[in-house]
């Protein structure tokens, strides 16, 4: 059995790393770990849960949402929409669709704008934006249409440092 | 050199905690902590799965992982396509991917579903993070 627990000095630091099942942590490599306390930012979750907006019209901003307490910087969100029935769609996704008919609906002739979802974040809070990018596209999807959609967030302790 | 790692009691709670390089784990703030044991606001972001998948060129076509979690909940999926898939450009608005749940006990299967006639492969990671 592999030794997968580093707890206390290694060279001339003090440490807690865990490695892979099977693989030493004594010899590891940095992609072979699953904890390494070395590394200057983790995954540690600061905050999940979800939001609701209504958009009848672009550009269209949220209200804030506020993070569990202010930090010392602009932490990672990560969104996903609901899309009900137990089921999402990852961001960034496009899309205010108008699929029309006829030959509106093929391809070449189906015309939509393009929209973007986009997070900006503060120290405490964050808010969605949709927006255009660029002009009409055919055929483009996923489509986002004007209404109501919950989008669930996850909020990751990542951006107070730079690493390499 | 600062103290690190504090495994025992911290307040009233007994845990595990680590800090970020030059911060004191016994005083650190939320963001300053690379790892806590600690239920109360966050959780650490454990990954149950991730690998990658090679959809076939079938439309409707799908991928399933299941992983284990408290009954009933959906835990946070988060995937990219490979940018190396050669994409037309109706493809790339053609294809992508949704993704569903379904539960069995502690057992929730993940189900990636592809839209569009194209081949491509995903990269997924699953964590532990409840979405619901």
């Amino acid at each position: 059995m592999a030794n997968r627990v580093l707890l206390g000095e290694d060279g001339s630091d003090y440490v807690l790393k865990v490695s892979k099942p099977g693989v030493n942590v004594l010899t590891a490599d940095d992609e072979e770990l699953i904890f390494d306390s070395t590394k200057p930012e983790g995954s540690m979750i600061l905050a999940s849960g979800s939001t609701s907006i209504t958009f009848s019209s672009i550009p269209y901003t949220s209200s804030w949402v506020n993070f569990p307490e202010t930090y010392s910087f602009e932490p990672v969100v990560l969104l996903s929409r609901d899309l009900g029935s137990n089921s999402i769609r990852n961001m960034p996704e496009t899309e205010l669709g108008n699929e029309g008919s006829g030959d509106a609906k093929t391809p070449t002739f189906r015309f939509t704008t393009n929209l973007r979802v986009s997070v900006e974040t503060q120290t405490s809070r964050f808010r969605i934006h949709i927006g255009q990018v660029g002009g009409n596209t055919a055929g483009a999807r996923p489509r986002l249409l004007t209404g109501t959609h919950t989008f669930y967030y996850l909020v990751l302790n990542i951006g107070g440092a730079t690493s390499s | 050199m600062a103290n690190r790692v504090l495994l025992g009691k911290k307040g009233t709670e007994y845990g595990l905690w680590i800090s970020k390089p030059g911060v004191d784990v016994t005083t650190a703030n939320t963001d300053q902590l690379l790892f806590s044991s600690s239920n109360s606001v966050f959780k650490y972001g454990q990954v149950l799965a991730a690998n990658s998948h090679t959809f076939p060129t079938t439309a409707g076509s799908t991928h399933s992982v299941t992983v284990t979690m408290p009954a009933n909940k959906e835990p946070y999926v988060f995937w990219y396509t490979d940018s190396n898939t050669t994409y037309t450009p109706l493809s790339l608005y053609e294809a992508y991917v949704d993704v569903s749940y379904s539960f069995s006990g502690s057992n929730t299967t993940v189900e990636f579903y592809k839209y569009g006639s194209f081949t491509f492969d995903i990269y997924y990671i699953i964590f532990s993070a409840e979405l619901n």
